[in-house]
């Protein structure tokens, strides 16, 4: 029975688009990531060396989460969605044998799509473009031992704790949510590395086993890294023993309540009798047309933001923020990082904790909201209305901001309090919208902008998320990728050193940058508006229909972008005298293999 | 085509239905998905003002052509214009005149009645405020829902919501109303209520009625169509298509063994359990045996005479 439905849930993941999609994209990131290193003069390290492997395959399976929310969490959560909860939930079976044995079939699927990770970096070693130096002999035995100490105990602790969290909350959004828990676990527990005391406790929180594998092998030689297989002891085996008994325990928790969610009494359905009534004969002829443009945009607006302001999510995402903003506050206080709350180290410390966090957060809610009203199935209704899909757009843009908004207000009212209490003797509101809406807000918000445009152009909910952590790991190892010119590094705003004293300076040139990628924000928001769902449609049919929603406004808007971008860009390219950026490269926070490994660091995503 | 049909050829006035000119002229419709499915296969129809019903067995393509009235879905090829407006074109003058209740609907948790129904009003573009307001209080009365406007529409009864979905339908005087089994869930009281509200409705307007309830076109609609594969198999009034059976409808008592047997030598186009009997229905110009009796014939044997017919032929 067990393995039936295991087989069952295993067919079931295997047949939907994402295992095959996530497979590829896994591929070829690996396969990427393995030929820029082959093919760099500068890399003397073979890229299959079996320390490599681990590193590159443990990053990948970071990024793996995504598989988590895709499999496991959906089987949590699919039931309720499709309507077929009752029926199975009436059936003759023990829900523990029922839910593990689905779990263990979308388990079986994520741990196969990872394995175009190892595929992409194993069929990468072979190109015959690797430099000689990179590539060792190849060795299964290293890829099969990365894969079962680093991948597959970290795929069941996501998958247990995102099944888990679905189960208890039935909400995607709170299931994003724990994703981006762990990743703040992930970034913050280096933090403790600063005091030797904590090293183990930092290892052995971190969910994905990466900082065990650099403290254990800390002290390895070259010849080692090059060669030796990673043992299975010290920190990497308590951290993964760790969190493979959170994943199972998490299981029992959402076994156990399952039924218990399930049983609360439910308000009975409002039933009034249809009465006698009359037919009203006499209702006024109406003429659509009355209400305009902006009462359709202001209704729109109320309903997303009123929407997202009722969920308790939104409420467990600002106590996130609060917590974050407090604990590395904290922090940095303990570990004597900052003697002076002075505004610019104070609200430096916050952007960095908050960029994280405010990247994710966008592109979580942006696909929530264009998916929300097809889940609600009210969309057949509100796309046969005469409301221009501008509407829909630019009110979803509006919910996406006030949600960034209220994260970061929450992150400034940290920062204050934290000022007020440690005797700050000025406190730089500025300073704070500066650091805060310019460089961390604005491209949060346009982050948000692109994932409601990939959302629209893939109308796949899942496979627009993978492609939107995509593009955020593409701009991660933009330097790496070669990326150079700063106008090619999506909604890259350079940051604003608040203690310099030509601070007006870096203020105009992170505007010059706002307004270069507004525009091109913009452009993005016009093209969703282009292609927008309304009923069914492929890509190509919106393609071809496209000009249907091409208004005089709406091409205005699009040319005064475009020239907009074009000047602003032609501006910025200028007055860097080169391709290369009006600041150095090397300034861009950037998260990379050897940050992490080399200690505390807020491993921006950007 | 089988010898029930009488499709009207688009452009052909309404002479026969005395209804007045055409409103919604469908030509050549054809749908395919990207699966290779044929959802439709070259429909053709004049829909004149009043209520028109569309019939056919799962799956035959009727929600699929409710949508691509409703500007949901793009046809593969085709033309449809109402009014003279060709909706595929432009799909936004269409809106402004439609009222769309989908078969399958579902409603935002934790807003009211009322506050749903004025979201809907203003996306309709209905307004100014006065003006909206009135009409949302009018359809909340119209519908019975007004003791519970204030009310989330999510915890409402099966019923009560499906109300709702007819009050947001009609919110604007819309002139082309589309609505894909309205009484499904409204128990026959409501039914009734809303057989009445229709036919008031469809004096003014365009409302194609798509139903598996043959009683709702039999009573309610002036002109119905049957689809089956795709493709239009019987089109005109619902009397004529019942007199079309007049004299070729043909019954008898059979035992479960005989049955078989029957099927083979003669065009039985359904059966049904009386009296612990099976009495098989055979449409034939000529009486099939000297045990058959002339059978009286409705729309229900309309509906199988042309779905089995369309079988046989496809077979």
């Amino acid at each position: 029975m067990l393995a039936r439905i295991a087989l069952f849930e295993l067919r079931y993941q295997l047949r939907r688009p994402i295992a095959l999609v996530s497979f590829l994209v896994f591929a070829l990131i690996t396969f990427g990531l393995v030929s820029m290193f082959g093919v760099n003069p500068a890399v003397t390290v073979p890229v299959n060396a079996p320390g490599w492997i681990v590193i590159s395959l443990g990053f990948l399976s970071i990024l793996a989460m995504f598989l988590s929310l895709a499999g496991p969490a959906d089987v949590a959560l699919r039931d309720v969605d499709t309507g077929m909860d009752a029926i199975l939930r009436t059936q003759p079976i023990r829900t523990s044998v029922h839910l593990g044995a689905r779990f263990a079939g979308a388990y079986a699927v994520s741990c196969l799509a990872f394995l175009g990770a190892v595929f992409g970096h194993a069929l990468g070693v072979f190109m015959p473009w690797m430099l000689p130096q990179t590539v060792a002999p190849f060795r299964p035995a290293a890829y099969a031992i990365a894969v079962a100490v680093i991948a597959l105990p970290t795929l069941f602790a996501t998958g247990a704790l995102f099944f888990a969290v679905a189960t208890l909350t039935r909400r995607l959004m709170a299931t994003y949510l724990s994703a981006i828990v762990l990743l703040i676990l992930t970034i913050t527990a280096p933090y403790l590395l600063a005091n030797p005391a904590y090293r183990p406790l930092a290892a052995l929180l971190e969910p994905f086993g990466l900082l065990a594998f650099f403290i254990d092998t800390a002290l390895w030689t070259d010849a080692q890294r090059n060669t030796q297989l990673i043992p299975l002891d010290g920190l990497l085996m308590w951290n993964r023993l760790l969190w493979m008994g959170i994943g199972g325990l998490l299981l029992v928790v959402a076994f156990t309540f399952f039924n218990a969610r399930e049983r609360r009494p439910r308000a009975p359905r409002l039933d009034y009798p249809t009465g006698e009534t009359p037919v009203v004969r006499e209702r006024p002829v109406i003429a659509a047309g009355g209400a305009g443009l902006w009462d359709q945009f202001v209704i729109r607006t109320r309903h997303e933001t009123r929407s997202i302001i009722r969920s308790w999510t939104f409420y467990a995402l600002l106590i996130l923020g609060l917590l974050l903003a407090g604990g590395v506050l904290l922090a940095q206080t303990l570990a004597g990082t900052m003697p002076d709350p002075a505004t610019h180290l104070v609200v430096g410390t916050i952007a960095k904790a908050f960029a994280l966090i405010t990247t994710l957060v966008p592109i979580a809610y942006g696909g929530q909201l264009i998916w929300r009203d097809r889940k609600a199935k009210i969309a057949e209704i509100l796309d046969a209305t005469s409301t221009p899909n501008v509407v829909f757009v630019t009110s979803k843009i509006v919910a996406v901001a006030l949600v960034i908004l209220a994260v970061l207000a929450v992150g400034m009212e940290s920062g204050i309090v934290f000022q007020l209490v440690r005797g700050a003797s000025e406190i730089t509101v500025g300073s704070y919208l500066i650091k805060l809406l310019l460089i961390v807000g604005l491209p949060a918000l346009m982050f948000g902008v692109l994932a409601i445009f990939i959302q629209t152009v893939v109308n796949q909910k899942f496979v627009g998320l993978l492609l939107m952590l995509v593009v955020l790991g593409v701009l991660a190892f933009a330097d790496e990728l070669g990326i150079q010119n700063k106008l090619l590094v999506l909604f890259e705003i350079p940051d604003v050193p608040l203690q310099e004293i030509n601070v007006r300076y870096f203020v105009a040139q992170a505007l010059w940058f706002a307004g270069y990628w507004t525009c091109v924000s913009v452009l993005i928001a016009v093209a969703a508006h282009l292609l927008w769902i309304r009923g069914m449609g492929s890509l190509w049919i919106r393609i071809r229909r496209a000009h249907l929603a091409l208004t005089p406004a709406v091409a205005l808007i699009a040319i005064v972008a475009l020239v907009g971008a074009g000047a602003t860009g032609s501006y910025i390219h200028w007055n860097s005298g080169s391709d290369d950026s009006l600041s150095p490269a090397s300034e861009r926070p950037q998260a990379s293999v050897s940050r992490l490994a080399a200690g505390p660091s807020m491993g921006a995503v950007r | 085509m089988n010898a029930l049909s009488t499709v009207v050829p688009i452009g052909t006035p309404c002479a026969t239905s005395g209804l007045g000119p055409d409103v919604l002229l469908i030509n050549d419709l054809v749908h395919t998905y990207g699966n290779g499915v044929r959802a439709l296969a070259g429909v053709s129809l004049s829909i004149p003002h009043g209520m028109y019903g569309l019939l056919g067995p799962n799956g035959a393509g009727k929600s699929t052509l409710m949508r691509i009235l409703a500007t949901l879905q793009q046809p593969t090829s085709g033309r449809v214009t109402f009014d003279g407006v060709d909706i595929l074109a432009e799909p936004m003058r269409l809106r402004a005149m439609l009222g769309y209740l989908p078969q399958d609907f579902g409603v935002y948790r934790r807003v009211s009645a009322e506050d749903l129904l004025d979201h809907i009003a203003v996306l309709k573009g209905i307004g100014p405020k006065k003006v909206r307001q009135e009409e949302v209080q009018a359809l909340l009365a119209l519908t019975n829902l007004h003791d519970a406007r204030k009310r989330a529409v999510a915890s409402f009864s099966g019923g009560m919501r499906q109300r709702f979905g007819i009050a947001q339908a009609l919110l604007g005087n819309p002139r082309l109303i589309i609505v894909d089994e309205p009484t499904a869930g409204l128990d026959p009281a409501e039914r009734v209520r809303f057989h009445d509200l229709l036919s008031e409705i469809g004096e003014k307007a365009v409302v194609i009625l798509s139903t598996h309830i043959l009683e709702d076109v039999a009573e309610l609609c002036k002109r119905m169509a049957i689809i089956v594969a795709g493709r239009v198999v019987a089109e005109g009034s619902p009397t004529s298509l019942v007199a079309n059976l007049n004299g070729r409808l043909w019954r008898k008592s059979v035992t479960r063994d005989e049955m078989a047997e029957l099927r083979k030598r003669c065009n039985v186009i359904s059966t049904r359990y009386l009296d612990g009997r099976t009495v098989a229905f055979v449409l034939s110009d000529e009486r099939p045996g000297p045990d058959f009796e002339p059978a009286g014939g409705d729309l229900q044997d309309v509906y199988f005479a042309t779905v089995a017919e369309d079988q046989r032929a496809a077979a």
